[in-house]
């Protein structure tokens, strides 16, 4: 086969995938052929720009904290040594598996005005109401999805800093370039893509969260989808909303690459990278206790308190039917995982092997469905599958004389298929910076030793990308396991996963009854957490 | 040998989940509801057990089940649509995707569809919640009481994006049309002591921690909360409930229904749950596992609701508040209630 | 401008250099010539600031910057620093790369110098160019003009040249040569290859083994070596045996040699140096070798050259190229000494 045929096919299968992935979204965006004036001059007039200041204050609001977290910690870490610098390595990811609705319920029961600390304190020094400052509220939203957002931009800015050259910052010190200004002049924009990617999940994340800012009575642009479409009726308006903040998303990603059009950011890892510094005892302790400051705040404390809730009732018979709950949502996860990263493995193939300056931005444009809202998505999903449904049916019945029923709809096909839209962009980044470090001679290289592509991607880019498919599978894992709003509307019959279980209960605020579903997601979702960081490790060994 | 079975079991993996969705046969029953697994399955079970048959259950947000239903179109394995509140079954009346029951004996007319398109299953009041301390004080009567200046900074609501606010305001419309209600809903949102957040109980939490002294809550959560831990129950006293309006038209009440989907394939076993679920038995396990009022009057009330006190409800024609509900959002977004 | 006394460097109880001393004067370029593993990059960073010393006391500008109880910062040295592989900040453009380090200047005063820096380094065009679209050449002379701008008091360039194409290197090392003359900066640069040495450097210290075995004129270094090692590294040559046969003379294989009187008589056998250019292709010479291998360098020719009947001692001989003899062959030679360097043999 000639190269050129080659890279026709890659082209096209590639192109595939992606309408496939896109057909959501464009089943969004469809719904701008239906456009009521009157509804968007209620919008205009009443609330739509509350959504949009909260929204953004919300995303700068968790850009910064998050990006704050992310990197300091990061810094710290990957530069120092202190007391419990080598467990804070992986510790730090440990916040990820914690689902942000679930820290939020968490905070509340604790920091209300209604829980036992402000009890306490009004008991012990007086005040009636009130005497902390509001936890539900716009400032605590940011806080509670910075905490457990705040690993993305930390494992991408640690790897960064981490492979920054010791030259670097020799050349910077002898140009009287050290400390707060290395970090801001030099550290900090090297890292940019790195610690950008991490924060643009973190937003994506964000726009697209429903469950934390709902119950903190935030009116963000995603809570106005759900009160159009379940309080208005208005499906068609909802989903014009979600392609706006769609659209949004990638207009803030597309700028990004643009800024950095002319730099080129790569890694020669040829030289020695930074070594581990010394610095005093106090400044150790310090490090020290901002870190484990940082992991109290977004793990330990929620952990525990929902240890303690979770102990308060429990009863053998709260297990019955528990195990059946677990394997669900752990072989959810893992498929949902592989064939997500299945996607993201061909994807960023093709636009390797064909080098076409389209696949780029297609690719890029098919990781959208991280910053739409689970709901929106598994209604962009319904709508496609259904018709294919109904066709089929259709057709079958001319041939057969007899309906075989629902085929896809209602299937874990369906459902699967929503969780990679929705989750490919995170697999995406990692196989793509993976292949991305893998320099294109050393294909040539084996194309000239004889050797198939096949054998190449075998031989060559598996081992090498290893680490980065492991990262992108874990990440999925943990995204899937955590997933609500989509598994709600997509499960078949009779599928029950922690998240849902969880989230019934807390719906019907029985938080403490939805404690033990949700420690049961934060103690699977660290098993992979785990694992990320020991194939962290390995790879550097 | 390794590469072949991993496919294998992948393949494995995939097909049964396609087996799974192949069409399921007649002694079972495809239920789609809105109520929380947990205040449905119970019941379920027991019906399966009675009478044989095999249950699959899909629990959602209404609204997701209604768009689910309705894209799967008629082949749709769902045989029944349980709700919450009567909005979302009028809503699915209206599109087309529901049929009418037939039933031995219906329940009042105020609580079933005049086409027999729904059925209601257990009331639920929402009367106005106020600080025992204050009680005595504020002589609230009526919802109307709630917008005078002297309440202001005093009340919790939760926010209007829940469909109990969004009935309770649509109810309002259709016995005092729409400026009223637009009027009484800015007065309200005037005297709200803090942005709505949380859920019910949270409201009646934050009585109970001197943050406002009057709420609005539906029954069942403050019963709950007064049949739950130390901590719940402590709050739950601090609490009493008025029934307001009951001079004129009563306490606000909306329902959780049923309804039979339009492309059925098990209607009689559908109809047969529905009968199963207004039996004394079933009516009385809502009111002492949720604490929700019967439809049926003659059955008699937990112990809890009855020291609730007895009310005077709204007599409206209930499917009209299902109707409304998209005005009801638009006056609370102009009121600046969200 | 630079003063090194009797400095030692341990880096992790492991002794990489002692006792070094060197000296370089205002303007001086200097370089620290090695194998790989000589201690050389080592004491370079030592120099910059980078590492500790033990002893001994390191001077720039007549002030002690380390000793074995205080280490000055680096950035309280003014000294400047190039890297093998130039670590030139991606993200920045030339200009910015080169206005780096004057962050203390006014935006006039940067401006002005970043702009004299680009025409000294003639990269006028590329001041708004990011690094990676430069070629290796180019880079590097971005990397010195960045570490020049400061107008630092010394400046330190390591293994500058090895990122480059070898045929390169010398070009560009006599560019390098005229910017650091024209700046009249200090510098002191590291490397392995004697011909970028030669061609950079006023004064060229040799270095084995962490020790400075000869500090001295690339001149100097090739005809006068003062010890074995230095005589075997710098240039090409061989060492053929050598006899005592009185307190003046030294008989070889080609011949007896005058060297001066020596004061005792310990040694009896030594080493002689033999440069390629020291010997001669003479038809009527008593002295015959045979071809053992030929290496054609266009103008010349080299030869090695199997000497005696046994073959067992070599020399190398450069002739012009129309002596041409094929591998096996034999010819006259004869060996005319300038400098006689030998040593003895232990």
């Amino acid at each position: 086969m000639t190269a050129l045929r080659l890279h026709k096919r890659w082209f096209f299968s590639c192109l595939m995938i992606c309408a496939l992935v896109l057909l959501p979204v464009l089943s969004i965006y469809s719904a701008f052929t239906q456009f009521s004036l009157s509804l968007w001059q209620h919008l205009i007039d009443t609330t739509l720009g509350l959504y949009i200041t909260n929204s953004l204050q919300l995303a700068i609001g968790v850009a910064v904290l998050s990006g704050f977290f992310g990197v300091s910690s990061a810094w710290l870490v990957s530069q120092y040594t202190f007391p419990g610098q080598r467990w804070l390595q992986w510790a730090l990811l440990l916040p990820m598996a914690m689902p942000a609705y679930i820290i939020a319920y968490t905070y509340t029961g604790m920091l209300d005005p209604t829980g036992p600390l402000q009890y306490w304190l009004r008991d012990n020094f007086g005040g009636t109401g009130a005497v902390l400052p509001e936890i539900r509220s716009l400032g605590g939203a940011i806080l509670m999805l910075s905490l457990v957002l705040f690993p993305y931009v930390y494992l991408l800015a640690k790897t960064a800093f981490a492979e920054q050259q010791q030259n670097m910052r020799d050349v910077s010190a002898s140009l009287g370039i050290t400390g707060w200004r290395y970090f801001f002049q030099v550290a900090i924009p090297i890292a940019r893509p790195a610690i950008f990617t991490g924060i643009a999940l973190a937003v994506m994340e964000t726009l697209a969260d429903y469950g934390t800012v709902q119950y903190f009575g935030v009116s963000t642009f995603t809570t106005g989808i759900f009160r159009t479409w379940f309080g208005m009726g208005e499906m068609h308006l909802a989903s014009q909303l979600a392609a706006i903040l769609a659209s949004f998303v990638l207009l803030l990603i597309f700028w990004e690459r643009y800024l950095r059009r002319d730099m080129a950011f790569y890694q020669t890892g040829q030289t020695e990278t930074t070594s581990l510094r010394v610095p005093p005892k106090h400044i150790q302790y310090v490090c020290s206790g901002f870190c484990i400051l940082l992991l109290s705040i977004a793990f330990i404390i929620p952990s525990v308190q929902l240890i303690l809730w979770a102990t308060m009732h429990f009863s053998l018979a709260q297990l019955s039917g528990y195990w059946a709950l677990l394997s669900t949502t752990v072989s959810l996860a893992i498929i949902a995982s592989l064939v997500t990263l299945g996607v993201a493995v061909m994807l960023s193939y093709a636009h390797r092997i064909t080098q076409h300056p389209w696949l780029g931005y297609i690719n890029q444009l098919s990781g959208v469905g991280y910053a739409i809202p689970g709901t929106v998505i598994a209604v962009g999903v319904l709508v496609p599958f259904g018709w294919f449904d109904r066709q089929l049916n259709f057709a079958w019945y001319a041939i057969f004389d007899h309906y075989i029923g629902l085929v896809l709809s209602g299937s874990m096909v369906i459902l699967i298929f929503a969780y990679v839209v929705r989750f490919l962009s995170v697999a995406l980044h990692n196989t793509q910076s993976g292949l991305d470090r893998i320099k294109p001679s050393m294909d040539d290289a084996a194309l000239a030793l004889g050797h198939s592509r096949w054998n190449i991607f075998k031989k060559i880019h598996m081992p090498l990308l290893r680490g980065s498919l492991f990262s992108a599978l874990l990440l999925v894992f943990v995204d899937v396991l955590k997933e609500l709003p989509a598994t709600l509307i997509l499960r078949p019959f009779n599928v029950n996963t922690l998240a849902v279980k969880a989230f019934e209960y807390a719906s019907d605020e029985r938080l403490i009854d939805a404690a033990l579903p949700s420690l049961t997601i934060v103690l699977v979702g660290i098993i992979p957490v785990i694992l990320l960081t020991r194939a962290m490790q390995f790879k550097r060994a | 040998m390794m590469k072949i079975s991993r496919k294998a079991s992948l393949l494995g993996l995939l097909s049964t989940a396609l087996i799974a969705s192949l069409p399921l046969n007649a002694t079972e029953l495809n239920v789609y509801s809105a109520r929380k697994e947990a205040l449905i399955k119970p019941l379920l079970d027991r019906f399966a057990e009675q009478n044989d048959v095999t249950i699959n259950l899909v629990t959602g947000k209404a609204d997701a089940l209604i768009s689910r239903l309705k894209n799967e179109g008629q082949f749709s394995p769902a045989d029944v649509l349980i709700t919450t509140d009567v909005g979302r079954l009028q809503r699915a009346k209206d599109m087309g995707l529901t049929q009418p029951i037939t039933l031995a004996e219906f329940p009042n007319s105020e609580f079933h569809d005049a086409e027999q398109h729904w059925v209601a299953l257990t009331k639920r009041a929402r009367p106005i919640m106020v600080s025992v301390d204050k009680i005595d004080e504020y002589k609230i009567q009526s919802y109307e009481d709630l917008t005078k200046p002297e309440f202001a900074g005093k009340i919790c609501v939760r926010s209007s994006a829940n469909i109990y606010n969004q009935s309770m305001v649509a109810a309002l419309i259709a016995q005092k049309g729409e400026q009223y209600a637009q009027d009484w809903a800015t007065g309200l949102v005037k005297n709200f002591a803090r942005k709505p957040k949380g859920g019910d109980r949270d409201q009646i939490k934050a009585i109970a921690a001197g943050v406002c002294d009057i709420a609005l809550a539906n029954t069942y959560y403050l019963a709950a909360m007064q049949n739950a831990d130390a901590a719940q129950q402590k709050a739950a006293q601090a609490v009493s409930v008025v029934w307001p309006n009951q001079s004129d038209r009563g306490v606000h009440i909306n329902i959780s229904g049923i309804a039979v989907t339009k492309y059925a394939q098990h209607k009689t076993t559908a109809e047969a749950l529905i009968a199963f679920m207004l039996t004394q038995d079933a009516q009385s396990w809502y009111g002492k596992t949720n604490h929700e009022y019967p439809v049926d009057s003659t059955i008699e009330w937990s112990d809890t609701l009855t020291a609730l006190g007895t009310f005077n409800g709204e007599s409206i024609p209930i499917g009209k508040v299902g109707e409304l509900n998209a005005q009801a959002v638009k006056i609370m977004d102009r009121a600046g209630w969200l | 401008m630079l003063l090194i006394q009797d400095v030692t460097i341990k880096i992790a109880d492991k002794v990489i250099n002692d006792t070094i001393n060197l000296h370089l004067a205002s303007g001086d370029i200097g370089c620290l010539l090695g194998p790989s593993g000589c201690g050389k990059t080592t004491l370079l960073r030592a120099i910059a600031g980078f590492l500790p010393i033990q002893s001994g006391v390191i001077k720039v500008r007549q002030q002690e910057v380390s000793t074995a109880t205080r280490h000055a910062d680096i950035t309280e040295r003014k000294v400047g620093v190039v890297f093998q592989d130039f670590a030139l900040f991606p993200h920045l453009t030339v200009a910015q790369n080169i206005g780096f380090g004057l962050h203390e200047l006014k935006a006039l005063e940067r401006e002005n110098r970043v702009n004299e820096l680009l025409a000294l380094t003639q990269l006028e065009e590329h001041a708004d160019k990011y690094p990676h679209t430069l070629s290796g050449g180019q880079q590097q002379r971005v990397a010195i003009a960045r570490a020049l701008a400061p107008k630092p008091d010394l400046l330190l360039l390591d293994e500058p040249f090895s990122a480059l194409d070898p045929e390169l290197r010398e070009t560009l090392a006599k560019d390098i040569k005229w910017i650091l003359k024209h700046e009249n900066v200090t510098a002191l640069l590291v490397t392995h290859d004697q011909t970028e040495a030669f061609t950079i450097a006023d004064k060229i210290a040799v270095m084995s083994n962490g020790k400075i075995e000869q500090c001295a004129s690339a001149y100097a270094l090739y005809h006068e070596p003062e010890t074995r090692f230095v005589a075997d590294f710098i240039g090409e040559g061989r060492f053929i045996r050598a006899t005592h046969v009185d307190a003046k003379t030294l008989l070889t294989q080609l011949g007896p040699f005058v060297v001066p009187e020596m004061p005792e008589n310990i040694y009896k056998e030594f080493s002689l140096l033999v440069r390629p250019d020291d010997i001669l292709h003479d038809d009527a010479s008593r002295f015959s070798a045979t071809v053992v291998d030929r290496a054609f360098r266009g103008s010349h020719i080299l030869y090695t050259l199997a000497l005696g009947d046994e073959h067992k001692e070599q020399v190398l001989c450069l002739t012009p190229s129309h002596h041409d003899h094929q591998i096996g062959e034999h010819f006259g030679i004869c060996l005319e000494l300038e400098h006689i360097i030998y040593f003895p043999n232990a």
